[in-house]
Parts: structure tokens; C-alpha cells; sequence
């Protein structure tokens, strides 16, 4: 049972203390924006703090421990995915993302067929996704990929 | 006899060896596209010239040139990404001075050192001019000076960015004359130019190409260049009325760090032949700008006299 | 200048011409269609096609490009919470609640609809009312611009939904993060925390997507394992066009007040056309009878924001043409087209040019028919997209979106900032805290700090900064509207007869 608005006060305080040390050396002109937007931050922060404190309103991050689970394994195989693009190279990485994702969410994980529909449906899609943007609207993709 | 006659074809043969793959190199590149990188947002100036010259780029290489944008922190990014790419010449980034000077002078850390861009050819000069509008009070530039010297800071001076071309001009101009105006900068040429014909400030350190499109409107007072002008020839450069100040912004290109120097000269040939082309030449006057003509050494020596110019101007105004 | 308008018409109808001018509202709805590209970036991409065609021909594909991009930026919004490109922001709000409901076709017509009817009326504006409204707009100076984007924050007031105050919050905290990077006067580097990368700023495509996009996926996907985007199949009929057109038809006020916003605003130099649609919205909330409707899902919401966005794109030609200033980014990259044609901004566009130009105003009018015909059409065949499973659709969304992002600026950074966001946006959705606000303040940050720092310099120039901030006649009407729009939800709840402090704090 989380208490959000202390939660939301307290990680903006936080922010803007983040904020303010680093700008002390700005220039007059520079500095007076984000002067007075780290105030005007602050003191909501204050506000909403003091609110969090005086009437709290619980509630619960999680619905349930499934959910939470398959929120941290999303992120976790995006964040590797992110994390480990530059290196394994842009198109073989997303192939794998997309694979694990799309198995990820199938109904029955353990049949083989999804398994193998998983690893087919990202070749078309990645590929596809890929030739059009790179070749058909010309536009600059990550580097790392066979077809550099 | 013959022993002889073999030795020297060994060592034409040794000769051949060592030379060869050198002239194969020249003489290979380019042999891939090559990617002409714009540290600006499209349809900015500099978008509008690598457009220009890309036609005429694969014509004379060879090769596809690809033109892709890299924009942020006023061209920042984009040289800091072009210092990190390979020196084998495929990858070039448009460049501008005098951003590449000023930024690392004035920012500190700006993710490049102005001497790690190696320039290929500066093509283009914007000169800068001083303008009011036509209904102002003054008509000379002495009558400004000497407004500016009875109200110090009333004048306000648009000019786009700070620490850039404008900006500097401003300063030099402050420190030579001994007035005191207020430099407003803006977001790019396009909020300068409306801020200005709307009479939010009073004055404009102008662009040649967009004093061109409101010659109507305005009057110029005077032009950063040692020639006058063509568009303005009744307008005085500022050496002519005793301010020593050339204020422009060069356009040209660079390659990163390290680039062999033969594949620099097939560069800058490339674009030297684009800027010697009478066609380009009489377009880009129209439009109000300069062509230079600059090859790798030449554009090399003209920036590093640029960082000995303002070097001194940064440190002063630095606060 | 009928007669010119008659001859650019005709230019428009010749073969070659009509067939570019499709082609281009094609491509330009496919790109407004894909998050992360926006109409700035297709215009760029297709202006080397445009060197092999005469100057007509290479306009009239220019300017089907930017009617078709502010339409298609709608599709995204409606059908995954993601606008297409910024200006459709304020298309999600109501336009994803839509599809939620199984009425995504509903919300793709209206927008079709409306987007055409905005860029119909602000074609018409800038055909014949070009040059007074440009000299008008040049009296837009800091002051204005700086009330402008404070009136553009008293939108949070509409845009939080239960708390004032940590609307509030989230608007400063937009301001804070568009801080990050380059200050607009005084050159310094800010908040980059020595990531020479983040001299760039925050991209706003980038943070629109990581929390609008990514927060949906993780939680109906990947937390709720739903099976498909909405509850509900969607199946496409056509009684639903008739429907909307005659929706449309009861909202006459709406449908001008909202293309007027878009007009204006975009004839604003540099104004933005990302506010047009929030703006927009903002009044069509402001004057319903029933604004509890907005936000559940209302075709109301959608064509306001589309009417608006989309008459912001010929808006924006209109400072372009008579003075060479552009009002939008895209507008700078037609401007560059018309440089690299040789034509100059100005009086000689519309005396030597006159048919070119004209042309290119006649080609954006019967481009927002074909938006018309072509959006209604396709609102038999997009919303089947949320009929993919999920499995599929997903991480097929995630992928298109980390494309899309790392395009914009060729920039591995916006990515990550993409990803980090999406975590952001998710977490503060689950703890009732709603990131719109923090976008808000993301895009007018900007327009306020430069409206603030000019104001100050130019004030202080010319003797007293109060004085130049209040004392003109433009900002006193700004100012006026600030107020009226700041007290509006105090007086809202007080008129529903609710207690006042219920939805402050």
C-alpha cells in the first residue's frame, strides 16, 4: 500500500534539489528560467507532501503479484535488448526481441508451434519493418546490422 | 647481364608493390555511398546547399551521396558525432563558422575541439550586416553610434544564438566603437527577421541572404566584408567608416580526424568544382550569398586565424 | 487573383501534377501514420525527388505531404495512444478512449473529416488574405509569445484530471526537462550532467511516445496479458461515416472555432503548431454543454484537435510566402524547396510566380478532399489492426516505435530517453499521476523562457520591463484570456455547484 502523493511530492523535492546544484553557475540570462521554474517546482512538491502527510490516499501499485512479475520481465528483455543492440548488432538483436516478446505473450509457451510461430512472424515483421523504413522512406537506422 | 636486368624488375617490381596499392586507394575512393551529414534541423541554409551541391556531388564522385541530419546544440551534436567516425572519407559533415570556433571556446566541453574538424572547403560566406528599418531616426551608421553613446543599452540588436556569429559581431562592434547596446538573441534567422520587421528591436546583425529578401523595408548600415556588397553597393563596409570588423558565417564542409590526405584532395576537388561553376556561382548571388572558393589548407589557415580573433573576445565577455 | 487561382487549379489537374499530388498525401499520411517521423522529416526525405520536377510539381507533392501527415498523425492516436506527430497530441485524449470503447472507426472518420474541413478553410484564409494577416502577425513579440505560453499552461487545468495542484507539479516538471540542454540566451549548457549528447535537449516525439505509447503497452499487455488492444472487436461499417458526418454536421461552432485556433496559431511565426490542437481542445472543452464527455471518448475531442492541426498547416504558409519566415518546421523545409526552385518569398510569389503558387494553394484544398475520401476509406481497413493479437502487435508497435525514435534525430540517445519515459509514464500512471502535463510543459518551456529572457532584455532596454510586459495591446488580451482561463475551473465547479476545492488539490 503505497502513499502516492507522499511518493510524488517526496521524488520531486528530490528532482529539483538534483536540478539546483548544478545550475548555481549559469549565466544571468541563462539561469532566471530555471530559477524560477525550480521554485515554483519546489513548492508544489511541499504542497503535495504536506497533502500526502495530512490526508492520505493508499493504494496499491501491483494488482497482483502476476502482474508485477510481468512487468519487471517486459522491461527486463527490452532493457537487455537496448542495452546489448550496439554489440550484437541492430537487426539480429531486434529479430530476438521481437521473437522472445512475441513467445513471451502467446497463450501456451510450452507448445512448439508457438515457438516456431514466434521466430517466423519476427523474421517477416523485423525485416519488413526494417527494408521499408531504411530503403522505402530512406531514413538513418542503428548501425550493427548484416546489411551494413 | 641478366642478373642486372633482374634486379631492376625486382625493384620496379618492390617499387610496384608499395606504390600501387597507394594510387589504388586514391584512386578507389569512392567507391561506397557517401553520407554528408547536416548538424542543423531541414530546410535550415545549410540543408538548402548539401541539397544544392548533392547532384552534383554524384555526378563528379561517382558514388550515391546520402544526406542525413544530425541536429542539436547548434550543430554541436554533429560534430561531435562526425570526430568519432572513421577517416576513410565516406562519412563528411557540413560545418560553420564561426560556431566551430566559438562553441568549445565558449561552452567548455562542447563534445569536439575546433581542431579535430579537418576542413575539405568552405563554400559559402553569409556576410553580416548591421540594418534598421527605414522609418528609424538614424541614417548613418555614425548617427547610431552616437544615439547609442547618449543612451547606453537602448538600442536593442536582434541576432540569432548566442555566441555565434551575430553575437560576436555584436561584441566587437561594442568594443571598437566604446557604446553599450543590448544584444536579444533568437532561435535561428527566421524569429530574428520577424522580430525585427516587427519592430521588437530596433536594429538587425543581419544575414546578407534574408537583408536581400527585405531590401524594401529596411536599410542597411553597414556589411561586415572588405568589399562592398553586391545587393547594396550604396551600403559602406564597416572598414570603410573606420570600425575595423569582418563579421560573416562561412558555410563549408569537414572530415574527421585522421583523414589520409589524398582522399581529402578528392573531396575538395569535388567541391571546388561545384563552387567554380559559374551556374552555382550566379544562384547563390540571387540568393544573396558569397561563394568561396577555399580548398583544405586554405580553410584550415582562415579558422585558426578565427580562433586567434576571438579567443581574446570570448575570455572577455565570458562572465 | 481569381484568375490566378483558376490557372493554379488547372496546373494542379494535369496529369503529372495530379499524380504527384496523390502520391504525396499518400506518403505524407504513411508518415504522420508512423510515431517518431514526422511531417518536418517526410517533407526532407522527398525534396531531392522533387529536383527532376518543375517547381509546380515538386510543390503540389510538398503540400500533399503536409495535408496528409496531419491527418495521418491521427491514426496512431486513435488506435494506440500514440500521436503520429506532435500536433496530434491532443488527438489521444479522447480519440484512444474511442477505440477502447470498440469505436476506433468513429474516431478515424471524424478525424479524417475534421482534418479536411480545418485545412479546407485555412487554405481558403491563406489564398486570399495572405499578406495582412503576415504583417499582422510580425506584431507577435516576447511579450506575446511569453503570455501566449503562459495561457498554454492554464490548459493543465483541463488536462488534470482530478488534481489541480499536481497538474501543476507535472507542468513544472515539463519546464524543468525542456531546460535540459543549450540555454536559447546565454549559450550555457544545462542539466546535461556531462553527457555531451544531451546538449541536444529532449526530443518531444520521443518523450510523447515513452509516455503515451510504452505506458499502454506495459500495462494492458505485458501486465494484463490482454489479448487484444481493446475490449472489443472491432468491426468496420459503414453506417459509422454517415453517423460521424452527421455528428459533425451538429457541431458547426466547434468545427470553426477549432480551424480558427489552428489558423491563427499557425500563422503565429514560431508559435508552434504542437498547441494548436491542445488549445483547440481546451475551448471545445471549455464551451460544451456536457464537458464531463471529454476525456471518455467523444468524437467532439478528436475534431477539435484534428480541425485545428491540420488548418495550422496552410496557417503556417502564410507568414512563409508573403515574408519568408516560416511558422513551422515543415514550413522551413518548403521554404528551403522554394529556395532550391529559385522562387523568393514575397510579392514575387504572387505576381510572377502567381500560378506556381497558386497551384500549391489549390493542390492543399483538393488534397484535404482526398484526406477525406482516403481517411474514410481506410477507416475500413486500420482499425483491423487492433484485431492482431497482441503477441503479435506489440512488440511490433515497440519496434516501430524504437525505429521511429532513433530516426528523428539519428540518435541512439532518444531512444534510451524513449525507454526511460515509458518506465516514467508507466509508474506515474499507476500512482494517478498523469504525465500529459509534463508534455505540456515539455513544449511550451521554450516559448516562455525565450518570451520571459527577451521581454527582460528588450524591456530593460527600453526603460522599464513591467511596462513592456503588460503595457501592449496584444499581451493585454493575452493576459486578459490567462486570467479568465486560470479562474475557469474555479467558476466551472461552481456553476456544477460542486465544492470548489474538490478538484484542486
Amino acid at each position: 500500500m503505497l502513499n502516492a502523493d507522499l511518493i510524488i511530492g517526496i521524488v520531486s523535492l528530490v528532482i529539483a534539489v538534483t536540478a539546483w546544484v548544478p545550475t548555481r553557475g549559469l549565466t544571468l540570462l541563462g539561469g532566471v528560467f530555471v530559477d524560477y521554474t525550480l521554485i515554483v517546482l519546489a513548492s508544489l512538491s511541499v504542497v503535495i507532501v504536506i497533502k500526502g502527510i495530512a490526508k492520505p490516499e493508499k493504494l496499491r501499485f501491483f494488482e497482483s503479484v502476476v502482474e508485477r512479475n510481468n512487468i519487471l520481465i517486459g522491461l527486463a528483455m527490452l532493457l537487455v535488448y537496448l542495452v546489448f543492440m550496439p554489440k550484437v548488432g541492430f537487426l539480429p538483436a531486434s529479430y530476438l526481441m521481437y521473437a522472445a516478446f512475441n513467445w513471451y505473450l502467446s497463450e501456451d509457451r510450452m507448445k512448439t508451434k508457438n515457438i516456431i510461430i514466434s521466430v517466423l512472424v519476427s523474421l517477416v515483421v523485423v525485416t519488413g519493418f526494417y527494408l521499408v523504413f531504411r530503403n522505402v522512406l530512406g531514413v538513418p537506422l542503428p548501425k550493427g546490422s548484416w546489411f551494413d | 647481364m641478366m642478373k642486372r636486368v633482374m634486379i631492376l624488375a625486382l625493384v620496379l617490381l618492390l617499387v610496384g608493390l608499395c606504390v600501387g596499392p597507394l594510387t589504388v586507394a586514391a584512386a578507389g575512393f569512392p567507391e561506397r555511398p557517401v553520407t554528408y551529414s547536416v548538424p542543423w534541423p531541414p530546410g535550415g541554409q545549410s540543408d538548402v546547399e548539401a541539397r544544392r551541391q548533392q547532384p552534383m556531388l554524384e555526378k563528379i564522385l561517382g558514388v550515391k551521396v546520402i544526406v542525413q541530419y544530425k541536429p542539436g546544440g547548434g550543430g554541436s551534436l554533429g560534430w561531435s558525432e562526425l570526430i568519432k567516425q572513421k577517416p576513410d572519407g565516406y562519412f563528411i559533415c557540413g560545418i560553420n563558422i564561426p560556431h566551430i570556433v566559438l562553441q568549445p571556446l565558449a561552452r567548455g566541453d562542447a563534445g569536439y575541439k575546433t581542431e579535430q574538424l579537418w576542413p575539405i572547403s568552405l563554400f559559402q560566406a553569409t556576410p553580416i550586416g548591421l540594418a534598421i528599418m527605414k522609418d528609424a531616426p538614424f541614417k548613418t551608421l555614425e548617427d547610431l553610434i552616437a544615439h547609442a553613446k547618449k543612451n547606453p543599452g537602448a538600442i536593442t540588436c536582434g541576432g540569432s544564438g548566442t555566441w555565434s556569429g551575430h553575437h560576436i559581431a555584436h561584441l566587437q562592434f561594442q568594443k571598437l566603437t566604446g557604446v553599450t547596446m543590448t544584444y536579444v538573441p533568437h532561435k535561428g534567422a527566421a524569429p530574428q527577421v520577424a522580430a525585427f520587421l516587427g519592430g521588437h528591436v530596433k536594429a538587425i546583425w543581419g544575414n546578407s541572404n534574408d537583408l536581400v529578401t527585405h531590401k524594401e523595408r529596411i536599410r542597411v548600415l553597414a556589411f561586415g566584408t572588405t568589399k562592398r556588397f553586391p545587393h547594396f553597393p550604396d551600403t559602406p563596409t564597416f572598414k570603410e567608416l573606420g570600425v575595423d570588423l569582418l563579421a560573416s558565417i562561412d558555410r563549408g564542409v569537414a572530415a574527421p580526424p585522421g583523414t589520409p590526405a589524398k582522399i581529402i584532395k578528392v573531396l575538395e576537388k569535388a567541391f571546388l568544382k561545384i563552387t567554380g561553376d559559374p551556374k552555382v556561382q550566379d544562384q547563390m548571388l540571387k540568393e544573396g550569398f558569397v561563394t568561396l572558393q577555399m580548398g583544405s589548407k586554405e580553410s584550415k589557415t582562415y579558422i585558426a586565424e578565427k580562433v586567434k580573433v576571438y579567443q581574446p573576445i570570448v575570455k572577455e565577455f565570458k562572465k | 487573383m481569381f484568375e490566378a487561382a483558376f490557372l493554379g487549379l488547372a496546373k494542379v489537374f494535369q496529369l503529372g501534377n495530379f499524380f504527384c499530388l496523390v502520391i504525396g498525401v499518400i506518403f505524407g499520411i504513411v508518415i504522420g501514420a508512423l510515431p517518431g517521423l514526422t511531417a518536418t522529416m517526410g517533407l526532407a526525405l522527398l525534396i531531392p525527388f522533387t529536383f527532376t520536377m518543375t517547381p509546380a510539381m515538386g510543390l503540389i507533392m510538398l503540400g500533399g505531404i503536409y495535408v496528409g501527415a496531419m491527418y495521418g498523425d491521427a491514426i496512431p492516436a486513435v488506435l494506440i495512444n500514440t500521436p503520429g506527430t506532435p500536433a496530434a497530441i491532443a488527438t489521444t485524449f479522447d480519440g484512444f478512449p474511442l477505440a477502447q470503447k470498440g469505436m476506433a472507426q468513429h474516431g478515424l472518420v471524424a478525424a479524417a473529416l475534421a482534418s479536411a474541413y480545418g485545412s479546407l478553410l485555412a487554405n481558403i484564409v491563406l489564398a486570399t488574405s495572405a499578406p495582412p494577416l503576415a504583417e499582422a502577425s510580425l506584431k507577435f513579440g516576447p511579450p506575446e509569445y511569453f503570455w501566449l505560453g503562459i495561457f498554454g499552461l492554464t490548459i493543465i487545468a483541463t488536462l488534470a484530471v482530478g488534481s489541480l495542484v499536481k497538474g501543476l507539479l507535472a507542468g513544472a516538471l515539463g519546464l524543468l526537462l525542456s531546460t535540459i540542454g543549450i540555454a536559447p540566451i546565454g549559450g550555457d549548457i544545462r542539466l546535461t550532467f556531462g553527457y555531451t549528447e544531451l546538449q541536444g535537449g529532449v526530443e518531444l516525439i520521443v518523450a510523447l511516445i515513452g509516455f503515451f505509447c510504452l505506458p499502454e503497452i506495459l500495462s494492458s499487455f505485458i501486465a494484463k496479458r490482454q489479448a487484444t488492444y481493446s475490449a472489443e472487436k472491432i468491426i468496420p461499417r459503414f453506417s459509422v461515416v454517415r453517423e460521424v458526418i452527421i455528428s459533425l454536421l451538429k457541431m458547426p461552432v466547434l468545427m470553426l472555432r477549432s480551424s480558427a485556433i489552428g489558423t491563427i496559431i499557425g500563422i503565429a511565426p514560431g508559435a508552434g503548431g504542437n498547441i494548436a490542437s491542445l488549445v483547440s481542445y481546451n475551448e471545445a472543452v471549455r464551451w460544451d454543454k456536457n464537458p464531463k464527455e471529454f476525456g471518455k471518448g467523444t468524437i467532439k475531442g478528436v475534431a477539435a484537435s484534428e480541425a485545428a492541426n491540420s488548418a495550422m498547416a496552410p496557417g503556417s504558409l502564410v507568414p512563409l510566402l508573403t515574408l519568408g519566415i516560416p511558422g513551422s518546421p515543415p514550413a522551413a523545409v518548403i521554404l528551403g524547396a522554394l529556395m532550391l526552385h529559385g522562387m523568393r518569398p514575397g510579392h514575387e510569389l504572387f505576381s510572377t510566380h502567381a500560378t506556381t503558387t497558386f497551384a500549391f494553394i489549390m493542390s492543399m484544398l483538393l488534397a484535404a478532399g482526398l484526406v477525406t475520401v482516403i481517411g474514410s476509406f481506410g477507416s475500413f481497413l486500420y482499425p483491423r489492426i487492433l484485431n492482431i493479437p497482441a503477441r503479435h502487435l506489440a512488440p511490433g508497435i515497440i519496434f516501430m516505435t524504437i525505429l521511429g525514435s532513433y530516426s528523428i534525430r539519428n540518435n541512439i540517445l532518444d531512444v534510451w530517453i524513449m525507454f526511460l519515459f515509458g518506465v516514467i509514464g508507466f509508474i506515474s500512471n499507476k500512482l494517478k499521476f498523469h504525465p500529459a502535463p509534463i508534455v505540456l510543459g515539455l513544449i511550451l518551456g521554450p516559448y516562455v523562457e525565450e518570451g520571459l529572457v527577451q521581454s527582460v532584455l528588450c524591456g530593460r532596454a527600453g526603460g522599464s520591463i513591467l511596462a513592456y510586459m503588460f503595457l501592449r495591446p496584444i499581451s493585454l488580451v493575452l493576459i486578459a484570456l490567462c486570467i479568465l482561463s486560470a479562474l475557469w475551473p474555479l467558476y466551472a465547479s461552481w456553476r456544477s455547484k460542486g465544492k470548489i476545492g474538490e478538484k484542486i488539490l
